[in-house]
């Protein structure tokens, strides 16, 4: 615990004002007028706080974080509609820039600039029905269900021989991603919930709370491949990529027609990012038409001069199930293993 | 970039607090949907009378305050308390989560993360049921195996522990200030 953390202690019973505040919060009950009005002013105040405390608690649910970039993106759909206000035509954009200016920061003017260059290409091109699917999908994506995808991986166009993982997913935030070493040794890379971790067949566990991390740790440990995210790589296509809707296909001969979509790099030139993983440059995506649940996507990514690492990157849906919290631990796999914290962590 | 363009940057930089501002006050989750496109429309038409030497957040927050006492007008007993004093109050907090560390509400949150994770294991897995994967209590008992008064007695007590840790941080960045 930080030194700044209160002590917590669970023996305390709750006040009767939380267990008012916990029945609006947790049950939806209404308070009557009267029962408002006989709170004192220290009461209203806590309630108020319960409510704010409740409001952060429900800003990091997964549903939020969707509901967040819903909301975002029917504004900007609305401004669409709306004339520039009239100050704003006469002075001209050079004095709003002006004033604007100050209130932003340099990191959020970047990747706005990234972003309306996705979403000038979304509305010119009138693609909301491949959004839409992507919408779709990157919801179903954060359900907490847990989905196993076959990896493969092919390299240099196919002149070595493709690798095969398993990565599963629940959420927007777990992970567990599994690959055998060519020594036979089972690589795993997962998240928790809490942070990264990362188990080679032999040594520590490797713990880290971001994965900037993992590109350098894993090429010093020959493990080359992309580590992928589902619910990540849909909000980026979504925000990076140009979507075109192709007719419905299905993966197999007489399997279920499956929505199709591909999205290709509109944001700028493709450069690997400051942890040195370079995005796909193009995507391709099939998912069920009713549940938007990703079957299978195809990453392919730019060819490096070494012609080492990945090329192309096909996830394929195995199965879906329910499994317990402790698959997406690292202990589960490595009990006997000490744990250190990535450099620089 | 157009004055349009410069305003999506502040809608996006903003959705975050706005969304956590309306939550507070507002407890269905439809009704913060429309308020929160009315309140950026609002903003947008308004936008010639913000004063640019202030910050973009409370003016926002003016704007949704005021569209969140017309809607509370229009609904009698709601299980939320959104007065114009809680409003207000409301303001302040989030005025002190914007002065925490980190560029985006989600790393000011680091903070509340902080603080949950201090948390005894049983209270954290009662707010996991809840806020992560949005069970209802009676639904966090059964996963949990507990007596239904206990899953709603550990939400009250977690829930009054973080608020008091959550205090205690917004205090001693005061104190540092």
């Amino acid at each position: 615990m930080n030194a700044d953390d209160m002590p917590m202690t669970n023996d305390d019973a709750p006040r009767p004002l939380d267990e008012l505040a916990g029945g609006m919060l947790d049950e939806q009950t209404t308070l009557e007028a009267a029962a408002m009005e006989s709170l004192s002013v220290d009461e209203r105040r806590r309630l108020v706080d319960l409510q704010w405390i409740d409001a952060l608690l429900t800003h990091g649910a997964p549903a939020e974080v969707a509901a967040v970039e819903r909301s975002v993106a029917n504004v900007l759909a609305g401004l669409e509609d709306r004339a520039k206000p009239r100050s704003a035509v006469v002075r001209g954009d050079r004095v709003d820039r002006r004033r604007w200016l100050p209130a932003i920061s340099l990191s959020s003017l970047a990747a706005a600039a990234l972003l309306m260059i996705a979403l000038g290409f979304w509305w010119q091109r009138g693609s909301q029905q491949a959004m839409a699917m992507v919408e779709r999908s990157y919801q179903a994506a954060l359900a907490p269900r847990d989905r196993t995808y076959e990896v493969t991986v092919v390299r240099t166009n196919g002149s070595m021989r493709p690798i095969k993982a398993s990565l599963t997913v629940r959420g927007g935030d777990k992970f567990l991603f599994e690959q055998r070493g060519p020594l036979g040794g089972m690589y795993r890379l997962g998240n928790d919930g809490q942070g990264y971790w990362f188990i080679p067949p032999a040594g520590s566990i490797v713990r880290a709370e971001t994965d900037a991390f993992l590109p350098a740790w894993m090429r010093r440990t020959s493990t080359d491949l992309p580590h992928l995210q589902v619910s990540t790589l849909l909000a980026r296509m979504r925000d990076y990529y140009q979507l075109q809707r192709l007719p419905d296909e299905a993966l197999t001969a007489g399997g279920p027609q499956l929505s199709h979509l591909r999205a290709v790099w509109s944001a700028g030139r493709l450069r690997p990012s400051k942890h040195g993983r370079t995005p796909p440059e193009e995507v391709e995506l099939w998912a069920d038409p009713v549940t938007g649940v990703v079957e299978q996507l195809v990453l392919t990514l730019p060819i490096d001069a070494g012609r080492q690492r990945a090329h192309t990157v096909t996830l394929r849906l195995v199965e879906e199930k329910t499994l317990g919290e402790e698959a997406y631990r690292a202990e589960t796999y490595a009990p006997d293993r000490e744990s250190v914290m990535a450099p620089g962590e | 970039m157009d004055a349009k363009g410069v305003f999506e940057i502040l809608v996006r930089e903003h959705a975050g607090m706005l969304r956590v501002y309306l939550r507070s006050a507002v407890h269905d989750a439809a009704a913060v949907d429309d308020l929160f496109q009315e309140t950026m429309l609002t903003a947008w038409r308004l936008i010639d009378r913000f004063d640019s030497s202030r910050p973009f957040g409370p003016w926002l927050r003016g704007i949704a305050g005021k569209l969140v006492l017309a809607w509370r007008r229009q609904h009698a007993a709601l299980p939320r308390l959104c007065d114009a004093a809680a409003l207000e109050q409301l303001d302040v907090r989030l005025s002190e989560v914007q002065r925490l560390p980190g560029d985006t509400l989600d790393e000011k949150l680091d903070a509340l993360r902080r603080c949950v994770a201090a948390l005894p294991d049983h209270y954290q897995a009662a707010l996991d049921g809840r806020f992560r994967e949005q069970l209802s209590p009676p639904e966090i008992a059964q996963r949990l195996q507990l007596n239904l008064e206990t899953v709603k007695k550990r939400l009250q007590r977690a829930r009054a522990m973080l608020l008091d840790c959550m205090l205690g941080k917004l205090a001693a960045l005061e104190g540092d200030g």
